[in-house]
This record gives C-alpha cells, sequence and structure tokens, in this order.
C-alpha cells in the first residue's frame, strides 16, 4: 500500500503541469558527525564486511569520512566468534570467512567500540522462502516513450505465519539495483504493515519490482530490458524493525511535492551502551537471502529447468 | 454586572406593569426575487431601537404602542421607510429594491452600514450574494473560500491544498456548512475551486471568534454558506463559459411567491484543454469535477416554510489509475412562527463524504479501496424575542456519524484480499441556550452555554495500547469487541460563550469575548497538502476531543461617515488534545492506526489590522495579520514548541477595485505572506550505497521556506443593457500571478537523478506560470423573452 500510494501522490504532482521544481540554495546548520555503522551481512557467495564512516554536511558528500580505528567484533548466540580483516581506506571491515548458511533462530552480536564508545546491537536470522521462478513477458504500458516493455516477476510464497518482512532487491546482469526510488519492502507477501495476508504468493507489485521501470517509466539513466540480459531477485527475510527503517528510509529520499511528509530521522538498532553517550546510525542485521535469475528471451518466458 | 443581567431577564416581566407593548414583526426580502435577505437592518427612527433579520430573513420588534417610522437597509439596496401605527401585533413584511450601483446617486442613498462597529458581533465576516460578484476572480471565476482568504486571520498552507487555516487553526477545523449540512471538504480540484458554487450562494458569514452558543463542533472557525432559495417571482438564467469551467442555473418559482426552485450545475474540463500541453504518456489522464446544487422552498402560509436543498459533487482524477472523491448533502427544514416573538426552524440533514481510488484496470490484478463518512442529524432552534434589546436562543442538537475508514480490496493473480478497517460509529447530542441584551445603550453582551455530550459507539473493537518510548508505535495490549450501540467512550464538555460590546461613539466600538469549542471527529493527516487520502476519524477511547479556548479583543472605528470601515482585533487561542503522528507513521490502510498517534498542545495568538473603502469609484481593503500558531507535543522536536505546518507571520492582502466606465471595470489583488516552516537537515550519511539525510537535533520545522507574494489582475467588461434586452452578459479577463512568481510551496531535499551522491534542496511551487483565464458570464431574464 505504501508503495501504491506514494506512486500515486508522486503522479499526482506530475499532473499538476504547471507545477514545477527548482533547485536553490539553502544555507543549512552544521549539526556534529556521527558513527555510522552498516553492517547486512548475508549467506550470499560475496565478501561481507562492516563499513563504518562518520555522517557529514548535508550538501557534502567528501565530508562523509571512513573511520579506520574503530574496533569491531562479532560474535552469536552459540559462542562463535568471527574476525575481521583490517580495514580498508573506505572503512570497510571485511570477515575472514562467508557464511556457508546462516542458522534460523540464531543471533548475532556486533559490537563497535569507537572513541572511547561501545555501541552494540543485535539482529536475529529468519526463514526465508526459496524462489519458485522468474518469469518474463511482453506488457502495454499506458506510459512512456514505448508501447509495450519486458514485464520480468519472481515467483515466491510468504512464509506461513504472520510477521514475516522481507527486502527486494533487483539485479541486472548481476549488479544489484542501488535507486531511492526503488527500496521494495513487503509483510507477509504484501505492501503495508497493515495487510494481514498469509503465505500468498508475493503480490504482483511486489513480483514485478525488480523489472526496471514498472509502470511510471525506467528511473532516469536506466534503459528498459532487453532480451539477452539476465534479470534477478536477491529476497531477504528481514525483522519487522529492519522493514519499518526500509520503509521510512523509502519515504525520505522520495518525500515531496505537494503530499511531502514532514522529514523524520530514520530510527537505528545500533546503540550506545552508555545511554547518555552520543547517538549511532544506521542498521545491523544478519539476514538469509534466496536468489534467483533468468536471461530474457523469445524462446521461453521462465527459468525452470 | 450581575446585577444588569438579572434586571434585565426580568424586562419581559415588566410588560405587565408598563404601557402596552405591541409586536412588529415579518420578513424582509428582495424586491425582484422574493429572496428573504439575511442580516438587514430594521430601525425605528428617533430611537436607537432595532432590529437585525435571522438567517431566514425573520425580525421581531416588541414596542410600547405608539407612531413609528420604520427604516429598513441592506447593503446593496435601497433603504425604504414605512410610517407605521402600531396599536396592535402587526405584521410588516417589507421589499427592498436593489441598488444600481453604478448611478451617481450612490452616494445619497447607499446604506453606508456601520454594522461593524454597530453590531456585537466580533471577528465575523459577511459576505452576500452581491459582495460575492464584486470579489477578485480567481482564473476568471470568483469563489468563496478563495475571498475569504483575502480578509484577516484567514491563511492557506499554500496553493493547491485544500481547506484554510483560521487563526493558526488546522484545517480540519472549521465547521463548514452548507444550508446547516457539514462539508468535509470544501474544495475541488486540490483547493483551486471551492464547492460553493457562487450562483446559488446567498450569503456567506464566517466566525472566527466569539462564536455564539448555536455553533458548535469545530475548534477554529463556523463557514456558514446559506443557499438562494429560488427567485420565486420570475424565471432566470445565470451562466458562465469560462476557460476553466462552465456553469448554469435557473430558477424561477412553480407557484408564484409560494414555491420556487434553483439548481445550479458547473462543470470543469481543465483536463481537455491541457491534453496538448501534458507530457508525453499521460494524455489519457483525467482531472475534472462536476458539481450540482439545488433547493426548493414552499411558502405554506404566513408562519410556515418548508425548504429542501442538496449539493452533489464530484471530483476525478486518474491516469491509467483512477481516483475521485466528493460530496452529497442534503437538508430539509421546517421554519414555524409559533408567534410574532418566537421563530423556529426544524432541519434534518444528511452529509456523505466519499473517497474512492482504483489502481489497476484488470479485475485479476487490481487494488480498489474507498472510505466515507455520513453524518445525519436533526435539529431544533428556537428563538424568542422579548424585545428589541433583549433576545434568546436555544437549541437541541442529535447527530449519528458512520465512518467507514477503508475498505479495499487487493487482487493479486486472481487471489482477492480484503483489506478492510472496521466501520465506526459515533453519537453526538448538544444543548445550548444563548442571549444578547443591551444593557444600556452603550453596553451589549451576548452570552451563553453550549453543552455537547459525545458517545463512540459499537458496533466495533475498541483496542487499548500500552505505553512506549515516543518514536515507536504503542504495542497493543488488548482489544475488546462491543455490540450495536454499546457506548464504548463518551464524553461531555461544556462550551460557554461570551461577547461584550462597549460603544464608543456612533463610529466607533470596543469588543471582547471570550469562547470554547470542542471537536469531536479529526482529520488524520501529515502530508504538507491534505490529499483526498487522508482520513476522518472519530474520538474513541484512544483519541481525546479536540479543545480549544479562545479570546479576543477588538476596536473597530469607521470614518467620513461609514466610508472607511477600520479594526484592530488582538487573539489567543490555547489548544488541546491536538493529533500529531510519530514519525514515520504510516497512516494509510492502518487497522492500529491509534498507536501511532501523540497528542499535545497548540497554541495561536496574533493581531489582525483591516482597512476597506466601502464607496467611490475606487473601493477595496487592506487586511494584515501578525500571528504565530505552534504546537507542543511530547517526543517531537525535543518536546519543545515547534511551529505547526502552516505558521505564516505575516500575512499581507490588498484587493482593489477600480470602475473605469459603466462598462469597464479593474479589480487586482496582492498577496504577500511569509514561508511556511519546513524542517531541514544538517547531516548525511552513506548506508548501503544510499545518501540519507539526517537531522542532528531532532528538530520540527528548524527552517522557513521563502516567502509567497502574488499579483493578480482582472478586468470585467459589462456592456450597457438595452431595456429590453432579453439577455445580458459580461466578460472577466484575468491573469494569475502577473509577474510569473514560482511560489515556494515547499523546499524539499533529493538526491541528484543522475549523479544519487550530489544532493540538492528543491523549491516546489504549484502554480509556476502565469496563468491567464477568460469567461463569459450571461444572464437571461426568461420572462422579458417570453413577452418579447
Amino acid at each position: 500500500m505504501t508503495n501504491m500510494k506514494k506512486l500515486i501522490l508522486i503522479l499526482f504532482s506530475a499532473l499538476l503541469f504547471t507545477s514545477c521544481e527548482d533547485v536553490i540554495d539553502v544555507d543549512l546548520e552544521e549539526g556534529k558527525p556521527q558513527l555510522t555503522v552498516d553492517a547486512i551481512l548475508t549467506n550470499l557467495d560475496e565478501p561481507q564486511f562492516v563499513r563504518l564512516t562518520l555522517s557529514g554536511n548535508y550538501f557534502d558528500a567528501s565530508s562523509v569520512t571512513p573511520i579506520t580505528n574503530a574496533l569491531v567484533e562479532l560474535t552469536d548466540s552459540d559462542g562463535n566468534n568471527y574476525t575481521f580483516k583490517s580495514p580498508d581506506e573506505n572503512g570497510k571491515y571485511e570477515l575472514d570467512s562467508q557464511f556457508d548458511s546462516l542458522v534460523v533462530g540464531r543471533e548475532y552480536y556486533l559490537k563497535v567500540t569507537y572513541n572511547n564508545e561501545v555501541f552494540t546491537s543485535k539482529s536475529v536470522v529468519r526463514q526465508v522462502p526459496a524462489i519458485d521462478s522468474i518469469t518474463w513477458s511482453r506488457e502495454n504500458i499506458p506510459f512512456g516513450d514505448v508501447d509495450s516493455i519486458w514485464a520480468v516477476q519472481f515467483w515466491a510464497y510468504d512464509n506461513p505465519g504472520l510477521g514475516d518482512a522481507y527486502w527486494v532487491k533487483a539485479t541486472r546482469n548481476g549488479v544489484v539495483k542501488i535507486s531511492p526510488q526503488s527500496i521494495t519492502v513487503a509483510y507477509d507477501g504484501s505492501t503495508g504493515r497493515g495487510a494481514k495476508t498469509d503465505n500468498i504468493p508475493f503480490i504482483l507489485p511486489i513480483r514485478a519490482s525488480i523489472t526496471p521501470g514498472g509502470f511510471a517509466g525506467p528511473p532516469d539513466g536506466e534503459e528498459f530490458i532487453e532480451v539477452g540480459e539476465t534479470v534477478g531477485v536477491q529476497l531477504f527475510s528481514i525483522s519487522l524493525d529492519f522493514a519499518e527503517y526500509l520503509t521510512i528510509l523509502q519515504d525520505q529520499l522520495n518525500n515531496g511535492g505537494l503530499f511531502a511528509k514532514p522529514p523524520t530521522n530514520l530510527p537505528t538498532n545500533i546503540s550506545n551502551q552508555n545511554s547518555n553517550g552520543s547517538k549511532a546510525l544506521g542498521w545491523f542485521e544478519v539476514s538469509n537471502v534466496s536468489t534467483d535469475s533468468g536471461e530474457i528471451s523469445w524462446e521461453r518466458s521462465n527459468n525452470r529447468k | 454586572m450581575k446585577r444588569i443581567i438579572l434586571l434585565s431577564l426580568l424586562i419581559p416581566f415588566l410588560n405587565l406593569f408598563s404601557q402596552e407593548e405591541y409586536t412588529l414583526s415579518g420578513y424582509i426580502k428582495d424586491k425582484s426575487s422574493g429572496e428573504s435577505l439575511i442580516g438587514a437592518t430594521i430601525s425605528i427612527k428617533d430611537t436607537k431601537l432595532g432590529a437585525v433579520t435571522n438567517a431566514y430573513g425573520f425580525y421581531s420588534l416588541t414596542l410600547p404602542k405608539g407612531k413609528y417610522t420604520a427604516t429598513a437597509s441592506y447593503i446593496g439596496f435601497e433603504k425604504l421607510e414605512k410610517t407605521i401605527e402600531l396599536n396592535k401585533d402587526t405584521k410588516l413584511n417589507i421589499e427592498l429594491s436593489t441598488l444600481d450601483i453604478l448611478s451617481d446617486e450612490v452616494l445619497v442613498t447607499a446604506q453606508k452600514a456601520n454594522n461593524n462597529v454597530a453590531s456585537i458581533e466580533m471577528s465575523t465576516l459577511e459576505l452576500s450574494a452581491q459582495t460575492l460578484t464584486r470579489m477578485p476572480a480567481l482564473l476568471g471565476e470568483t469563489d468563496v473560500v478563495k475571498s475569504i482568504q483575502l480578509l484577516p486571520g484567514i491563511a492557506s498552507v499554500g496553493e493547491g491544498s485544500t481547506g484554510f487555516n483560521v487563526r493558526g487553526g488546522g484545517i480540519d477545523q472549521n465547521l463548514v456548512l452548507l444550508d446547516e449540512a457539514p462539508v468535509y471538504n470544501s474544495s475541488h480540484l486540490f483547493g483551486f475551486f471551492s464547492v460553493f458554487n457562487p450562483d446559488a450562494v446567498k450569503d456567506v458569514k464566517l466566525v472566527k471568534g466569539g462564536i455564539p452558543a448555536e455553533y458548535g463542533g469545530r475548534l477554529s472557525s463556523i463557514l456558514d454558506v446559506r443557499l438562494k432559495e429560488g427567485n420565486n417571482r420570475k424565471f432566470n438564467v445565470d451562466g458562465g463559459i469560462g476557460a476553466i469551467f462552465s456553469r448554469l442555473a435557473i430558477e424561477g418559482p412553480i407557484i408564484e411567491d409560494k414555491l420556487s426552485f434553483l439548481i445550479a450545475g458547473r462543470r470543469s474540463y481543465i483536463d481537455v484543454l491541457a491534453k496538448p500541453f501534458l507530457a508525453d504518456g499521460l494524455e489519457d489522464s483525467k482531472f475534472y469535477f462536476y458539481d450540482l446544487t439545488a433547493k426548493t422552498n414552499w411558502k405554506i402560509d404566513e408562519s410556515n416554510t418548508l425548504f429542501a436543498s442538496g449539493y452533489f459533487g464530484r471530483d476525478v482524477f486518474g491516469a491509467g489509475f483512477g481516483f475521485d472523491w466528493g460530496s452529497q448533502t442534503f437538508t430539509t427544514r421546517w421554519n414555524h412562527l409559533f408567534s410574532d416573538k418566537l421563530f423556529s426552524n426544524l432541519t434534518y440533514y444528511y452529509s456523505n463524504y466519499d473517497y474512492k481510488l482504483q489502481f489497476g484496470e484488470d479485475d485479476q490484478d487490481v487494488f480498489k479501496w474507498q472510505a466515507n463518512i455520513v453524518t445525519q442529524s436533526v435539529k431544533y432552534d428556537l428563538e424568542y424575542f422579548f424585545s428589541p434589546k433583549n433576545n434568546i436562543d436555544f437549541g437541541i442538537e442529535a447527530l449519528y456519524y458512520d465512518f467507514v475508514p477503508g475498505n479495499a480490496v487487493g487482487v493479486s493473480d486472481g487471489i482477492s484480499v480484503p483489506i478492510s478497517l472496521d466501520e465506526q460509529f459515533a453519537g453526538q447530542l448538544s444543548a445550548y441556550i444563548g442571549q444578547e441584551i443591551d444593557a444600556s445603550d452603550d453596553l451589549s453582551f451576548k452570552y451563553g452555554l453550549r453543552g455537547s455530550y459525545y458517545q463512540y459507539l459499537g458496533p466495533g473493537t475498541a483496542y487499548y495500547y500500552g505505553d512506549t518510548t515516543v518514536g515507536i508505535s504503542k504495542p497493543l495490549i488488548s482489544e475488546e469487541k462491543f455490540d450495536d450501540f454499546a457506548n464504548i467512550a463518551d464524553y461531555f464538555n461544556l462550551e460557554p460563550r461570551f461577547s461584550v460590546k462597549y460603544q464608543i461613539n456612533e463610529e466607533s466600538s470596543l469588543k471582547a469575548s471570550y469562547n470554547r469549542m470542542a471537536q469531536y471527529v479529526h482529520l488524520v493527516s501529515n502530508t504538507a497538502a491534505s490529499s483526498p487520502l487522508d482520513v476522518w476519524t472519530p474520538t474513541t477511547n484512544n483519541i481525546k476531543p479536540e479543545i480549544a479556548d479562545q479570546v479576543a479583543l477588538g476596536y473597530f472605528k469607521n470614518f467620513d461617515d461609514n466610508e472607511w470601515e477600520t479594526s484592530v482585533e488582538v487573539y489567543y487561542k490555547d489548544l488541546k488534545n491536538q493529533i500529531e503522528y510519530r514519525n514515520g507513521a504510516d497512516l494509510l490502510l492502518n487497522e492500529y492506526l491509534e498507536a501511532d498517534f501523540l497528542s499535545g498542545d497548540g497554541r495561536a495568538y496574533g493581531a489582525e489590522f483591516y482597512i476597506k473603502k466601502n464607496s467611490g469609484d475606487l473601493t477595496g481593503w487592506i487586511s494584515y495579520t501578525l500571528a504565530r500558531t505552534e504546537r507542543q507535543v511530547n517526543g517531537i522536536n525535543n518536546s519543545d514548541w515547534f511551529p505547526a505546518r502552516f505558521d505564516r507571520t505575516h500575512n499581507l492582502s490588498i484587493v482593489g477595485f477600480y470602475d473605469l466606465s459603466k462598462t469597464w471595470s479593474l479589480s487586482a489583488n496582492f498577496i504577500l505572506s511569509s514561508g511556511t516552516p519546513g524542517t531541514f537537515p544538517t547531516n548525511r550519511f552513506e548506508w548501503q550505497g544510499y545518501y540519507i539525510p539526517h537531522n542532528e537535533e531532532g528538530s520540527r520545522n528548524n527552517f522557513r521556506i521563502p516567502m509567497t507574494h502574488r499579483l493578480d489582475l482582472s478586468v470585467t467588461y459589462d456592456p450597457e443593457d438595452e431595456p429590453n434586452q432579453w439577455w445580458t452578459g459580461k466578460w472577466v479577463f484575468s491573469i494569475y500571478n502577473v509577474y510569473n512568481r514560482k511560489n515556494p510551496y515547499s523546499v524539499y531535499f533529493r538526491n541528484n537523478e543522475n549523479n544519487p551522491a550530489v544532493t540538492e534542496a528543491v523549491r516546489f511551487a504549484v502554480f509556476g506560470s502565469i496563468v491567464p483565464a477568460i469567461s463569459y458570464n450571461f444572464n437571461f431574464d426568461v420572462d422579458k423573452l417570453i413577452n418579447d
């Protein structure tokens, strides 16, 4: 629901054809830099790392500085201790080894010591459904310069039981897409926290979210999918709190126009052991991920074996 | 003070001991149409006695036996004098002729009202149909709500916002009434036009303070719109063809002087005209509104009149999806005169505001959502006119609310998933009594007491939440189901009202007032502009009634025999139980919505300055308001006071009308107002490849966006009419935003589309260009046509 509402409201603003937007200069106050913990660990076959930076001034990208002198420790509820390599100049602390598999129900504890302050966080691993398949077909669209596009969907069932949440990432030719308009979060198979659906196939807007473009046309700089390209999905099974974080993130990055909401700060699950100490930003989550991908072609419409 | 009040309550009984008194009563009407005139004055020459007609045009004056000269007057009409020998209860109905406002005699015979000084009312703006036609035309059309926004104390969040803010109150704090039925969304096309068709409107009254006891239910203002009854003398057709919309109104008698009707409709077609300008791909979009206003009234006999009126309107918006919303109201009323001194009105009304959304056209994959709120009420109001210096009004109202906050179904791949929220019900019972009294020649009082009792009713489920640290949804502790008409939660509020006027001299007065208001329905919205997706919610076991206490003080002075009107008013309003939302709350289709609500306090204060020139070739006014409105909510802005979303420090409107000649006239309006507050970030951080804004202080509305100012012009060409001409017409040509200023509606922050690492501040303006418009307004006098 939230995604749909967002889309509708964006379209509202677009339709008020005399409205306009200008980039202007604004003098902002400068706030104190804060420790930012970027720690999303998965079972994917790629290097796993925790990235630490300091927040910077809003307009100045270079003012976000990496932290290379902190101590990062990771343990779990079964008593395992995970070691990190030395940080690189981007503030990335890479784990010595990847996770072959993540045990469902296991709790992971992250501890970051920086500037004489200790920050901790924890995350519980959840079950993730397997992806059944990827399908694709030509669909007509009401907008855009073209009449039809390749619409790609992934198929999977929501876990039985209420209270599941997922982060859906799209990949294209092996590269994960990072775009503020396409942070897709599902609650029990649907969008919107209020939904009480369960164990259904993910609903159409979620399934089709991996198509570059979707309903309104691809974001600037992107092209529609062509035959021969590979479109894939990474389905993260996440905690409800993380889903909340991502939903607010998407809201905040797309918060403009006539129906803008008051900007809010993202929540965080990184806490200072000293509750009167400085506050940290970011999120720590250990997540089971299912993946799948398919190569678009005319000969077949899905990637089932 | 107490002694005077007690003594004055005895006045009616003193009749028995003093000379005989008789009552002079009747209706004051417009001679050409038979429409009753609201707020017309009848004064007795050589005395300070007089009366003002009520909402149905009725007046009642009880005087000692004798011979009098009564003068009836009303703005825009010729004064009429009548000599009467009052030796029994006499019915005197008076009909006034319209003044030819362009005639040279205007300076001699026009009634220059000193009502603003002499009336006990303060903080009240009244616009009759005549005055409305002289208002500046936005996009070629005059509009009720757009006109009142040019008056002191009234602001809006910006262009494109529905609703208006009165003395620092939210848009849901105005009780907007159309022939007594409440209207929940008074706008079409996102606030550019109101639902009130000027062809059908007789009188508009906006009360911002010193609200009398007969009104209740909203905190900040009452916008009481009364429809014309329908010309009961002759058929009349009025219409207009314009660039944005066209309108047609037909009125006339069914039985002359007894039964008449009025039907007025409008339809916009801006989407049709805009097609060539729309971006590629949006050609199938629809964006239009239509509305129909109708009324009929039946004068059964001298003591009984029956009215029925209704409104039906819709806004449609879509482009590959469908979105429409609208209101329907229906009111039926019975005026009954028990005696020459006791006037009564019994009303039943039905009001439905609904909104629907459909996304997707394929039945296998579609999302449909609808919500609505139905209000029904029976109310009985009585006015007892003891004497010219003393009247009492009292009444009772029973209301029933039916809220459907969201009835939705999502069909995904053929699997239908109903996602609905429970229907909610509530009932409200109010009773009031008020008295208006002239304690002496210089001192008048109007005071009253209103009591309102509200019940949140079953069938339904009540949710009980626990406490939590602010910023997180409150946890649900328990749910309880209730049966039909069970009392889930109830509240009672006493709302005292008081105003006093001290007449310094003929041309100036001092007024003061206090009112307490209680509000039981709330608009849930956390967006900058109110979108049609915003939901109205009743007071529940979790949401308390909103309360406001307002004091106001004003000085009113007229100059040059009422040619100039001036006033200064200061006010302070204290608000309780104001609803705010926790950061990140998702308000749509959320069953546990109340878990995300925060309750806070508000305060609004300001000074309003007003100068108006009433006659001559150049007329107009300047209105300036200096004000502040703030909220304090635990958990937002570190629990400190912060400015409300619609806080505008300075608000200036300059409106002028200039009659160039008998056929050409100009009008201009210039507005200037401070920027509204915005919440701006202080830092950015990086996470998973995203560049995210952050406000390190956790503040709300810490900055002001740039100010707004705009000039609009319009020219009216009204050719002279031949005496036997059966149609008349006039052209209105207008330019909105003459010097093309991109007035910022909001400033928001985003990542650059091409390079997300670059962040930028964006000024969003709704009307970023000059908008010219032209319209042709015509009138057919059907009788003349038939007799031709």
